[in-house]
């Protein structure tokens, strides 16, 4: 009851004077409140609409970005199998040697597809399957002992994927030499490393093949409600620059969301000194997104979020695309200074580590608030951090 | 009853805005009287708002909408650590227990409350990820540099008690750093300010996600205490929830705080006439114009209360350094351990705060340069009159108080 009292009394507060002069139609029922008509409403893009081809970005970022991406990935996938199956007819350590790169050369080119949890992604749980780290051991070693496992069950989740194949190559602890000798001499650990490569191969192909059957269709979908398709990838962008690559390449190991440092969570860390050149790629990645670079091409730019937010921002002096992409080379500088080994940065300099976390989440400010605003596009998901 | 006193606010509300209109209703007296004076009187950055409702009370089909007993709390918590960091008998792991997992509480409550204040500490997305680190390094502090030597004489360099003559008595380190002081100061702007300022009342946060939709269409996300399914917005919740930081230990129905150890207490003291007031008012307001829907007046609202709290903490950290200039020069060095140590918290706590253009007073880096200066040589010990004087000249400039003369 008092909040219709309330209202009764913001109707006065409101209207003022001018109540009895207006329309009575503005006194709000539960139904029909009066909205103040600045907030929450279409501002900006009821006439950008019909001039910034939404259409035409999706396109772009399909056909140049997306799709390019998941065919480099496929490429090194497949070299990555390849050198799988040289390796695993001649124990050298030549042989092995080209499979760990071939695994760093996938795990960077996955870097630039992650983003994209979308679609069949979605539904096949493809990043989950990927990408978890830190790996469960236990898990991974109970597989292999057993060779009974389901890999679709989420338990499994964290045994498989990159970070797995990452583990069983360089081995748990500081003998380099540990991955190698345990693939030589035990067959049920190249059954295990090969049966994960096969598995990401297959899934990749899929969610390509996905892309490439739907994309005409897909980029039919670019109305501004929260289950269009452009919506949904500036969200699923905002969405893995917040998580995917702050929280879990920086924020959780720097023990941000924790009473200590947790280095046993960062990216790579068993091959220990990759983790900043993969946080690297994976930045490259958002920057392209974000300015509109073709992946086949560095050269060729195309309609994006910086375009986007250009024409709605145009004639303004200091643009947010300009603040964003001032704030990415920050990060990146602040990147460049970290130790390539996020482990030994954390034990030398923690307070280095964490600001560089800093500067990458002044950055989700920007995106997820100030963009989203600009373009008015609602975030999907939600930090339920309240009490 | 109630709806016909608020209705009749209303038409008073009218009446007063009509008043060049000419034509003048005639209200009861007892109605005016029921309108505090100093309300209409604001100040004149919120005159021209409506008037907030007298009490910070909100109900739906007469349940009330407000609860924050995860704020009281952690406020309590933060009372209890304030004196666990005098208790030289505690571990480092009995106040990391405290800190990080919300155990070992005397108040039994709070140990299953299932809260903790480590996890909210610079948890903003404006905070730098530093100060966490940086604060929980006091209690190592305490413990290892403080407790071990609780009741040796303290001299320049060296650690112990400190007892200025026939007055103040205090435990410090080497660098005569009062670590309760320091931890507990650090809090009012690294839990109490970032929460509300950079949190609950940030529009990142309040208007996140479909907020803005769910609360213009009543869909509930909370059930209050009382309620048998979910009556509360997201955006209702987080309002309070900011409310709850401030008033969490104290009468939610008076702007008259003063309980616990953080931000309520300074606020409480009344450095600047009618901030209290002027606080409620815009946390009652702005809480209101959720329910009717009015975002912008919120909007306002959370920048009187952003501004407002900020000033509190501005105004402090600059005292603490002139009154410690005062004894520097009364040789009463427990007093400018005391005050010095209240300073550091407390310039930790700037960067916390916002101005009218939404930045800090001082962002981390130029936070860390003040406290770094403060425990230049030997700390406190090193520290003159002069210098201090400067620091507090140098905040003043940037919150644009004058605490000179005090």
């Amino acid at each position: 009851m008092l909040r219709k009292n309330v209202w009764i009394v913001f109707t006065f507060l409101v209207l003022g004077c001018q109540v009895a002069d207006d329309d009575a139609n503005l006194v709000p029922t539960e139904e029909n409140p009066i909205v103040n008509s600045e907030v929450g409403t279409d501002q900006d893009t009821s006439d950008s609409k019909k001039t910034f081809d939404r259409q035409e970005m999706l396109t772009f970022i399909v056909n140049q970005i997306i799709i390019p991406s998941f065919n480099n990935l496929e490429d090194n996938l497949g070299e990555l199998k390849s050198s799988f199956d040289l390796f695993n007819a001649d124990l050298t350590d030549e042989n092995f040697e080209e499979l760990t790169n071939q695994w760093l050369n996938s795990y960077k080119a996955w870097q630039h597809v992650e983003m994209f949890n979308i679609g069949k992604a979605m539904e096949e749980y493809y990043v989950f399957k990927s990408n978890i780290y830190p790996v469960d051991t236990v898990r991974v070693k109970s597989n292999i002992e057993s060779g009974a496992y389901d890999l679709e069950n989420p338990n499994n989740y964290s045994a498989q994927g990159f970070p797995t194949i990452e583990y069983l190559l360089f081995g748990p602890d500081d003998d380099p030499s540990k991955g190698i000798n345990q693939l030589r001499d035990n067959i049920k650990y190249r059954d295990y490393l090969k049966t994960m490569i096969e598995s990401l191969v297959s899934h990749t192909k899929a969610v390509k093949e996905d892309w490439v059957r739907t994309k005409e269709e897909f980029v039919l979908s670019t109305e501004n409600t929260a289950s269009s398709n452009l919506n949904m990838m500036v969200n699923d962008f905002i969405y893995y620059f917040e998580k995917g690559f702050i929280a879990n390449k920086f924020g959780i190991p720097a023990g941000v969301f924790s009473p200590a440092a947790l280095p046993d969570r960062v990216e790579g860390y068993y091959s220990k000194i990759y983790s900043k050149e993969i946080a690297m790629e994976a930045l490259s990645s958002i920057k392209n997104f974000f300015n509109g670079i073709s992946v086949e091409n560095k050269d060729v730019t195309g309609p994006s979020l910086k375009s986007y937010l250009n024409f709605i921002e145009s004639g303004k002096d200091h643009l947010l695309s300009d603040q964003i992409n001032e704030k990415l080379s920050v990060v990146e500088n602040s990147i460049n200074a970290l130790d390539q080994s996020f482990v030994r940065q954390m034990d030398s300099d923690l307070t280095l580590f964490l600001k560089t976390y800093d500067n990458i989440q002044s950055t989700v400010v920007l995106l997820k608030v100030d963009m989203l605003q600009v373009l008015n596009i609602s975030v999907d998901y939600a930090d339920a951090d309240g009490d | 009853m109630k709806k016909i006193f608020l209705s009749l606010m209303g038409v008073l509300i009218l009446t007063m805005a009509c008043e060049k209109g000419g034509e003048l209703v005639e209200i009861p007296s007892d109605i005016i009287e029921n309108i505090d004076e100093q309300d209409i009187a604001l100040d004149p950055q919120i005159k021209n708002d409506p008037l907030p409702p007298t009490e910070y009370k909100f109900t739906r089909n007469g349940i009330s909408t407000v609860f924050y007993s995860g704020q009281t709390a952690r406020l309590k918590m933060a009372g209890e650590l304030y004196l666990a960091f005098s208790n030289s008998s505690k571990t480092e792991a009995d106040l990391l227990a405290m800190f990080n997992e919300g155990i070992g509480f005397k108040d039994d409550s709070l140990n299953t409350s299932g809260k903790n204040i480590g996890s909210k500490v610079a948890a903003s997305s404006y905070a730098s990820s530093t100060v966490k680190p940086q604060i929980q390094a006091f209690i190592t502090r305490v413990v290892n540099d403080v407790f071990p030597y609780y009741n040796n004489d303290a001299s320049e360099g060296v650690a112990g008690k400190y007892t200025d003559p026939g007055g103040r008595t205090v435990h410090i380190d080497g660098k005569g750093f009062e670590m309760n002081q320091i931890f507990t100061k650090s809090l009012i702007g690294a839990l109490v300010a970032d929460q509300i300022i950079n949190g609950y009342l940030w529009r990142g946060k309040l208007d996140a996600g479909s907020n803005i939709a769910d609360n213009d269409n009543l869909v509930f996300s909370y059930t209050s205490p009382g309620a048998s399914q979910n009556n509360v917005t997201q955006m209702e919740h987080y309002w309070d929830e900011g409310f709850g930081y401030l008033y969490g230990e104290d009468n939610p129905y008076s702007p008259k705080v003063s309980n616990g150890v953080l931000l309520a207490k300074y606020l409480g003291k009344g450095d600047l006439p009618g901030l209290d007031k002027e606080i409620y008012n815009a946390f009652k307001l702005g809480r209101a114009a959720i329910v009717a829907r009015e975002y912008e007046l919120k909007d306002k609202q959370a920048k009187i209360i952003k501004e407002g709290l900020s000033k509190v903490i501005g105004f402090r950290a600059a005292t603490y350094l002139r009154s410690s200039a005062i004894n520097i020069e009364n040789k009463l060095w427990a007093n400018v351990f005391h005050a010095l140590s209240e300073g550091y918290g407390l310039i930790l706590s700037l960067q916390f705060t916002m101005k009218e253009d939404g930045k800090p007073y001082f962002d981390n880096t130029e936070v860390n340069k003040m406290l770094s200066d403060l425990e230049k040589g030997n700390g406190f010990w090193s520290r003159t009159a002069t210098e201090l004087n400067a620091m507090a000249d140098k905040i003043d400039q940037v919150t644009g108080l004058n605490t000179t003369g005090i």
